[in-house]
């Protein structure tokens, strides 16, 4: 049998990932408390390795992992060439366009300007809708951005709306919704075919089990 | 590949051309020819054929009162020199190696090396034969270890083409199956409304692969119409060479394969070794590609990705 490579996030969204492995038998090497990155199960031939969560995608894009757990948010951000065979439901938010109350997005002859983190999935979402705009790249506290005027709207991620809520943002359109995804890289997929089918069966019917 | 030590980059360069001579006599003991695509082109005729090529990603420069731009691709280069003056039935089997330039951002110009053989102007499954054996000859040569991949783009255009979608629908389509993105695909389908017994084949279409048994038999409890019954022949002939030539085990069937690029209408393949990233040969036929240039003359062929082969097989300090 092969060895497998499994990239996860590192905090909540790994924390969910290990979880979810647990519940199909798997990842009981893992200790969420430990400080070390990398856990080997020899049992089944698998090692996890621990990653900040936007490096998932280039660990398996480069083969280095052959499978990784990561949100679809930073999977649309990267535009990586690896598979995303499956949804696994956890991580759920939303990707959305947020400004003061009443604010318009559509305009024929006027630069929107939009202050986000996530520069790619924003400019790529406005090129489609044929609305010309201005990034603004922030690192963090989109949402005060706004406020200050520095920008028109923002583009964020939304979990609770509480952040907005509290800065007197509203949500004024949704555009994708983001959840947590198993990733394989292309080459690993042909070579490890079977094993990785298998553990994405036994996760997907996990899932089902679960919505019940 | 960049180097420090003078005598790693030397070594380097020995087994480069070490690797696309050895390539280069596999190609000529089939009797492919060699051929030096020109290096220019005019920069007008190549968008105007390339309308997916996006523009900054070529190498232009202006002489005289033309822009002018670097071979971007061989295989464009190659039919559209070639296709014109082709005599009706004529069969030509040529192969080229050569360098391509592409543009990124900031001026920065990188050169790709590209081998690759056509087969020109034979429409018969004979000319898959010759091109799959020779692709799989050239994987077999350096490692045991190696998957050759083979698709049938006949198969989903087939069944694109008993559904009434529109161009944008059946791209969005294509690029859900080319992530592999089951969920994204159902959920997709849940908004298209299309009859079940085809939307049952979309759903399935990631478990169409694998042997030729496996295929055949999942297959024909769907829905099937010509196009897509012959998709599925021609890769019955197929297995059934591959399996004289005992390497059926490198070979994985897959009717669920989609290629970049739009051009390849049949037989489709690509070339993986394990201890690599990316394909190191990629191929198919592409007889559509040869129309825009005057005719329709059949056309199949591959490339090696030549830099990757090489940094897959060199090893530092090696003396070759």
């Amino acid at each position: 049998m092969n060895y497998l490579t499994i990239a996860l996030a590192k905090g909540r969204l790994g924390n969910e990932s290990i979880k979810a492995f647990q519940k199909i038998g798997l990842g009981n090497s893992i200790d969420p408390t430990s400080r070390k990155l990398i856990f080997s199960d020899k049992e089944n031939n698998i090692s996890y390795i621990f990653v900040k969560p936007s490096d998932v995608v280039t660990y398996v894009q480069n083969g280095v992992a052959d499978l990784g757990i990561v949100g679809k948010d930073i999977l649309l951000e990267s535009n990586a060439n690896v598979y995303e065979i499956l949804d696994l439901g956890f991580g759920k938010c939303k990707f959305s366009i947020a400004g003061i109350k009443n604010q318009g997005i559509y305009r024929k002859d006027e630069v929107l300007k939009v202050a986000t983190k996530y520069p790619e999935t924003t400019k790529q979402y406005f090129k489609e809708r044929q609305q010309k705009i201005e990034i603004i790249k922030l690192n963090g506290s989109v949402e005060l951005a706004p406020l200050v005027g520095l920008s028109d709207v923002i583009v964020d991620l939304v979990e609770t709306g509480n952040t907005l809520k509290a800065n007197g943002l509203q949500v004024i359109e949704d555009m994708f919704d983001i959840s947590a995804r198993l990733i394989v890289n292309r080459v690993s997929y042909r070579f490890k075919y079977d094993q990785i089918q298998n553990i994405a069966e036994k996760l997907e019917r996990s899932l089902m089990k679960s919505d019940d | 590949m960049e180097f420090i030590k003078i005598e790693d980059e030397i070594n380097y360069s020995k087994k480069r051309f070490q690797l696309s001579r050895e390539i280069e006599d596999l190609f000529i003991e089939k009797s492919f020819s060699p051929i030096n695509p020109t290096l220019f082109e005019d920069y007008e005729s190549f968008i105007s054929v390339n309308k997916r090529v996006k523009e900054e990603s070529v190498v232009k420069f202006i002489h005289g009162a033309k822009i002018l731009v670097l071979r971007p691709d061989i295989t464009m280069n190659i039919i559209k020199n070639i296709i014109p003056r082709l005599q009706d039935n004529a069969k030509l089997k040529i192969f080229y190696n050569a360098t391509i330039f592409k543009n990124f951002a900031n001026l920065n110009i990188k050169e790709v090396r590209q081998m690759g053989v056509e087969y020109l102007g034979e429409s018969s499954i004979n000319a898959e034969r010759e091109v799959i054996e020779l692709a799989l000859k050239v994987l077999k040569k350096y490692s045991d270890d190696f998957i050759l991949e083979i698709g049938n783009s006949k198969y989903l255009n087939g069944l694109f083409n008993e559904l009434k979608i529109s161009r944008e629908e059946k791209d969005k389509l294509k690029n859900l199956i080319y992530k592999k993105s089951k969920f994204e695909l159902i959920n997709y389908l849940k908004t298209l409304g299309l009859p079940e017994e085809k939307n049952e084949i979309l759903i399935n279409i990631f478990r169409l692969q694998g042997s030729i048994n496996e295929i055949t038999n999942l297959a024909t409890n769907y829905f099937m119409n010509e196009e897509m019954m012959q998709a599925i022949n021609e890769l019955i002939t197929i297995n059934d060479f591959c399996e004289k030539n005992g390497l059926l085990k490198n070979i994985h069937f897959d009717l669920s394969m989609i290629t970049e690029l739009d051009y390849y209408e049949g037989i489709i393949f690509k070339g993986f070794y394990p201890s690599s990233n990316s394909e190191i040969i990629s191929g198919g036929r592409y007889d559509a590609l040869t129309k825009i240039f005057g005719k329709k003359v059949p056309a199949i062929g591959f490339s090696v990705d030549l830099d990757e082969l090489v940094r897959t097989f060199y090893v530092r300090g090696e003396n070759s």
